[in-house]
């Protein structure tokens, strides 16, 4: 149980590594819809934890953790595009 | 009433105490020390979050909920977990940084991207997770020796979390109430 709490909390920093990148793009480029897929995401992530809750923990964690890893292999796979 | 406890749940959230508090700090240290993160963006990031869910968000839901304003639509399961947890949660926490990367003009790499994103997150770690886990700690001291000075600090704090301010304003010992309400 302890072990499926610190997978939910790397899964939470993973995300919050993308949602920075989508914010940080809107304010970069001046677009708002950056801003707002960042919200959208948030909104669907949190939301997804509650409304799949009926098919076990494990499950839930597991869904956010493969979640987490494919926003943090996007965050990577992006850094080329940053300034230096 | 005394509780009993085993050695394996004592160490389970011990080791998830420290995960959440001792080892986000160690890594952030870490990372400093080898210069991979930055310390305004970091810096930020913490207060982003804070500021967001600790000060503005929380303590609303928490007295939205105590009016009954959430009643309405508490009753059906997926809206209340959309709206509620979910869109409430991103607009603040998405505005905060908003906000963030906005003040920092002269922090727009990758590294300060990291840093804002790492501050952000891991003090919700420690904040959220962290804390939950000292809360239940403490408690398990409280209930293994209900007699004990903690057993007996413990007993007397009745309140519930909406009203912290005014239990704290007439008991100064309760001054960081706040802190286990938000913890959970």
């Amino acid at each position: 149980m302890v072990a499926l709490g610190l997978l939910e909390r790397v899964s939470a920093v993973l995300f919050h590594l993308f949602a920075t990148s989508l914010v940080f793009t809107a304010v970069i480029r001046r677009k708002p819809l950056w801003y707002f897929a960042a919200v959208a995401a948030h909104t669907l992530l949190n939301s997804l934890a509650v409304l799949l809750a009926g098919f076990g923990l494990l499950a839930v964690e597991l869904v956010l953790f493969a979640l987490g890893l494919a926003m943090g292999a996007w965050v990577l796979a992006s850094r080329r595009r940053w300034p230096a | 009433m005394t509780f009993a406890f085993s050695g394996v749940q004592v160490a389970s959230f011990t080791a998830a105490a420290f995960c959440t508090l001792v080892l986000p700090v160690v890594l952030l240290i870490v990372l400093a020390v080898m210069k991979k993160i930055r310390l305004a963006p970091l810096a930020l990031g913490f207060v982003s979050f804070f500021v967001s869910q600790m000060v503005l968000r929380i303590p609303l839901l928490q007295l939205l909920s105590a009016a009954g304003a959430l009643n309405a639509i508490a009753a059906n399961t997926v809206l209340y977990a959309v709206v509620v947890g979910g869109l409430s949660a991103g607009l603040f926490e998405e505005t905060a940084r908003l906000g963030g990367a906005a003040i920092l003009k002269n922090y727009r790499t990758w590294k300060d991207m990291v840093s804002f994103g790492l501050g952000h997150g891991l003090c919700e770690v420690m904040l959220i997770a962290g804390m939950t886990h000292v809360n239940n700690l403490l408690l398990m001291a409280a209930l293994s020796d209900p007699g004990g000075p903690l057993g007996v600090l413990l007993a007397g704090w009745t309140a519930p979390p909406w009203n912290w301010w005014q239990v704290s304003w007439r008991r100064p010992r309760l001054r960081w109430w706040p802190w286990a309400c938000w913890s959970g």
